[in-house]
């Protein structure tokens, strides 16, 4: 197999997969399997295209050409890569989980959900290996429309009124904002493609260029940067997995990676240096990352806390790739790996603790690290990554924005890291602690321990992640030094 | 070739697993075996490892890290002895984490290491308060850890910073001449409870299990010493830190009335002794911090030790409430009673030869203020520590407790710390001859006996004098952590109002503008709206008609 008949499978297998699902959904255990060998088959041809990328095979297919600039076509580089092993490797490890959550909390319509999930990993994947904006937008609403029912999946009103906000804000933006500033780009660089180094330089003035880097920052709302962050809460009326995978790590990856795409590709670092103003940007990521902790810090519902813990590390790998310095833009691509190893492990957790007690509350944790010692030693240790202290993931990528906020002497940005250490502190602390050292308030009504063992199974593999990429984030690196360069 | 901390720390893993009665060995036995491993290792860098790109210098020996390590590991085995009937299983590991930290730290070869090890220490230093388990030690385990987690991440900034300026993650004596050290400085200072956020020791330490106290006097203060020797030794600011967490801390255990929180007033008291050493700078400076930090950990936890008995024994933590338990618990008092000896400097303890070394160093060389200074805080300390402890809790006016001496372990503990005391009191060259600057000093030497003598008479003279006073306190004192926690409280709740405000005005300016849109779309254009229904033919007609009509005007008035 060619890296480039990988690279087409890694789009095919997600899309026919789901159609498979929904022709096996009366026998669950085939339709699971078969949700297990596409996932499985996903990865495998994912790491396929990653060996080439290694071997540096000529990768990159172009499906229709529109015309000249425009069409949809497919290539890879080491940061679509890294977002593409992520999503899909997870998506192992949630199906997993999700088999146990969902018989667990005996949910209705289960073969739509799989089915979904599908096409929103479909969706990923096209973002991923994207070579150019049109590709990149079609994608981007394809995962928008195919995770809307997954977020209203349980049907009773709240669900729908959170599905509206979701689609409403998430189409609006995209439609509004991110479409113009699309069509804008065709028109000054009559081209759409992603090329090293932008394909902005030299067609644009400057003021402009500062419009339309305001029209990329909140047309891609799937980034979060505040005020365009409503979608997120909203989503958690979700089944777990679903926050897990796709509103921790596929859909808001998009985002970040969409941004990145973008600044790195369309931009180029050396013109995005030279727009008036650009330094907005990092503010408004700034006062995202530390607004949305004082958000999460007032949060009662343990998933809503974790959505704004995570529009604030979103924020993060906003900030640090609006920096402009090389070690910072190597600190946000790692961040898209180590937040998603520490954020969906959170989210396991909380899924588990429903399923295993039907809690939902941060106020009724009391207590219960003693019943699930693993699940919530494993929350702790997601804790540990999100507030960025070592041995965990959350620290390497701190690391770097740090390092390269130095190089550019942006205090700013260092200030930020340092208000937001605390104040993640100060929100997941409590938690761990309450879990821990408190005793019961009440006696549950029925006596439970752990959840079921696919759940426990994919959070301690999570968990372990974080622990490990840690100590193993080599290969993650040395892709990333390619792109930014910087000697490290 | 492993670092030493290791041992420790596998051990802390080990403890929850393993059988309930092998735990007080596992508590015991790996500081013990680390203890061999320390004495056991050449000079020199040891060990590296690859981590993000750099190779890190996990272990470097030498004499002073050693020292640093050997009083950590044996403070680890003796706490050991004293917590392990008490203390939860989750403090006994913690603090075997803990102390593995410390350990780790005093064999940091470079900045990064260095960094690492002490985020795993401060991390387990947080479960040892809360394993207090009640709602004063989750309150203040909280606002330990914020502190201490900001103190972390500013060091990480102070290192990133030094490394960006110079190329190098080394450990070398540094100059105060840019932000980068500035930063690094700041981040050591804070967790050896400097000005002015001294006040985190005290909240946290006493709110800690009777037996976690003990743990937290001895590591995090310490580390931040060892880290000061080889980082800052002799900058001048460093003499007025510490001669205000010296004052600061007199000051403040004067007036306290709870035992265990007084004690944590003298453990900034202590720290700031050794931070003026390191200001200082000399080689002999320097051996004088070494021995005080070694002599300070054992008179310290031997205090807190007695302290501890004394709350768990009789359920009460005030000075006022106290008193007479000499007659019912001897071992405790008189292994009390030493170790306020040994932290006033009196002679044949261990704080007499370290304490007279520090002085000694100020007394050539730096102005003459500082040495008045110190011989005052040293008269300071015998008044707030040396006999307002004994005498309010052990001796003076009998309040009718009838509380006995702890186990045996407890007991065995003390007197281990105790003996330690004196024989480094009384045979100094134990400890001197290991020091690892090359100075010659005897401290035993008529002038400074009787200097020494006198000032404790004069101290002695004064804390009669005040006694009656000490004895109807119960005022509540401010520290600035009042500063910080009701201003900081202000700025927070300012800005989650900003928010709030901010929100509204997106909310109804935006979102529901937004929102109202579809259902004006739909009230024109829905099925049964105006634009979209299906219109009467006759009604249809009129309204051609009347288009016809205005067009027609139009045209004719153009």
């Amino acid at each position: 197999m060619t890296a480039n008949t990988a690279l087409i499978l890694t789009l095919l297998i997600p899309l026919f997969g789901s159609v498979l699902i929904g022709l096996t959904g009366r026998w669950p255990n085939l339709r699971e399997t078969v949700t297990m060998v596409t996932a499985v088959s996903l990865f495998a041809c994912v790491i396929r295209v990653l060996m080439g990328l290694y071997a540096s095979e000529e990768i990159g297919v172009e499906v229709v050409s529109v015309m000249s600039g425009v069409g949809i076509a497919f290539n890879t580089e080491p940061l679509s890569i890294i977002f593409a092993m992520v999503a899909s490797g997870l998506w192992v490890v949630t199906s997993v989980y999700a088999f146990g959550y969902m018989r667990g909390t005996k949910e209705v319509n289960q073969t739509r959900f799989y089915v979904c999930f599908a096409i929103a990993l479909f969706g990923a994947m096209g973002i991923a290996f994207s070579a150019n904006l049109l590709t990149l937008f079609i994608f981007y609403e394809v995962l928008t429309i195919s995770t809307y029912p997954l977020v209203i999946h349980k049907g009773d009103a709240k669900a729908k009124a959170g599905g509206r906000t979701y689609l409403g804000i998430l189409m609006t933006t995209s439609i509004v904002l991110l479409l113009p500033a699309i069509i804008w780009v065709y028109a000054v660089a009559g081209t759409l493609d992603f090329m090293p180094g932008g394909i902005l330089q030299g067609h644009l003035t400057t003021i402009p260029a500062t419009l339309l880097l305001l029209l990329f920052l909140f047309g891609i709302a799937k980034a979060a940067v505040m005020p365009v962050h409503k979608w997120l809460p909203a989503a958690m009326v979700a089944p777990t997995p679903v926050s897990a995978l796709l509103h921790a790590v596929a859909v808001v990856k998009a985002g970040v990676f969409t941004l990145i795409k973008v600044l790195v590709y369309v931009f180029g670092s050396d013109f995005l240096a030279e727009v008036p103003y650009e330094s907005i940007g990092v503010y408004l990521a700034g006062f995202t990352v530390v607004a949305a902790s004082c958000v999460a810090l007032r949060q009662t519902n343990i998933k809503r806390m974790l959505a704004y813990s995570t529009i604030g590390q979103l924020g993060y790998i906003v900030m640090a790739t609006l920096a402009l310095a090389p070690f910072s833009e190597i600190g946000a691509a790692i961040h898209i790996v180590s937040h998603a190893f520490g954020k969906i492990t959170l989210f396991f957790t909380a899924g588990a603790i429903y399923v295993a007690s039907k809690k939902t509350e941060l106020a009724q944790l009391n207590g219960i690290g003693w019943r699930m010692p693993i699940t919530m030693t494993a929350f702790a240790i997601g804790a540990m990554s999100m507030i960025g202290v070592p041995p965990t993931a959350g620290f390497v990528s701190k690391w770097f924005i740090m390092s390269g906020a130095f190089a550019v002497e942006n205090y700013f940005v260092i200030v930020v890291l340092v208000l937001s250490t605390a104040l993640n502190a100060a929100y997941f602390m409590p938690v761990i602690y309450n879990a821990f050292f408190k005793a019961e308030d009440v006696k549950p009504v029925k006596d439970h321990a752990e959840a079921p063992v696919s759940m426990v199974a994919a959070l301690c593999v999570t968990a372990a992640l974080t622990l490990l990429f840690f100590f193993f984030n080599g290969p993650v690196l040395d892709l990333e030094t390619q792109i930014f360069g910087g000697a490290l | 070739m492993f670092p030493p901390a290791l041992i420790m720390i596998i051990g802390a893993a080990l403890i929850p697993l393993a059988p309930v009665r092998l735990r007080p060995a596992l508590l015991i036995v790996a500081p013990m075996l680390t203890l061999l491993m320390v004495w056991n290792l050449g000079d020199g860098l040891l060990m590296t490892a690859p981590f993000l790109s750099y190779e890190i210098a996990l272990v470097e020996a030498s004499d002073l890290r050693r020292l640093f390590a050997t009083i950590f590991a044996l403070m680890a085995m003796i706490s050991g002895l004293y917590m392990f009937r008490h203390a939860r299983v989750l403090e006994m590991s913690a603090s075997l984490a803990y102390a593995a930290g410390a350990v780790g730290v005093s064999f940091a070869g470079d900045l990064l290491s260095l960094y690492l090890f002490w985020e795993f220490m401060v991390l387990f230093s947080i479960l040892v308060v809360w394993s207090g388990g009640t709602e004063q030690s989750r309150a203040a385990g909280i606002r330990y850890a914020i502190m201490l987690l900001i103190g972390g991440i500013i060091l990480k900034v102070g290192i990133e910073a030094v490394y960006v300026q110079t190329g190098t993650h080394a450990i070398q004596a540094l100059e105060l001449d840019s932000v980068a050290s500035w930063l690094l400085l700041l981040g050591v200072l804070i967790h050896a409870a400097a000005p002015p956020v001294s006040a985190w020791l005290a909240d946290a330490n006493p709110s800690a299990s009777p037996t976690g106290s003990v743990i937290l006097s001895a590591f995090t203060t310490k580390t931040a010493v060892l880290a000061l020797i080889l980082l800052f030794p002799g900058q001048q600011v460093l003499i007025w830190i510490g001669m205000y967490m010296i004052f600061y801390g007199i000051i403040y255990a004067l007036l306290d009335n709870d035992i265990r929180r007084m004690l944590a007033y003298a453990i900034v008291n202590q720290v700031g002794f050794m931070v003026v050493g390191v200001g200082i700078g000399t080689g002999l400076a320097l051996n004088g911090v070494v021995a005080l930090a070694f002599a300070h950990i054992i008179f310290q936890a031997l205090l807190l030790m007695s302290a501890g008995v004394v709350v768990i024994q009789t359920g009460k933590r005030n000075c006022t409430d106290l008193g007479g338990l000499y007659r019912t618990m001897p071992v405790t008092a008189i292994c009390g009673t030493i170790g306020a000896m040994a932290m006033s400097a009196f002679p044949l303890t261990s704080g007499f030869v370290s304490g007279a070394m520090i002085a000694e160093s100020a007394a050539s060389g730096e102005p003459t203020w500082v040495w008045i200074g110190l011989l005052a805080a040293m008269a300071g300390v015998f008044v707030v520590v040396g006999l307002k402890f004994p005498w309010l809790v052990f001796f003076g006016k009998d309040a009718g407790l009838q509380a006995k001496d702890p186990s045996w372990n407890m007991q065995a503990a003390m007197i281990i710390f105790a003996v330690a005391c004196v024989l480094l009191g009384v045979f100094p060259s134990v400890l001197t001859q290991f020091l690892p600057f090359d100075t010659v000093y005897s401290a035993y030497t008529v002038n400074h006996l009787l200097t020494q003598l006198v000032l404790l008479l004069i101290a002695s003279g004064v804390f009669f004098a005040i006694l009656p006073l000490l004895r109807r306190l119960s005022i509540q004192i401010v520290d600035t952590d009042f500063l910080y926690r009701r201003v900081g409280v202000q700025i927070w709740r300012s800005f989650i109002h900003l928010l709030v405000v901010l929100n509204g005005v997106f909310q109804t300016r935006v979102l529901d503008p937004g929102k109202r849109l579809p259902q004006f779309w739909f009230r024109y254009h829905g099925p049964e709206g105006p634009l979209a229904r299906t219109w009467p033919t006759g009604s249809m007609l009129l309204w051609v008609a009347v288009m016809l009509v205005v067009i027609l005007i139009g045209a004719r008035l153009l």
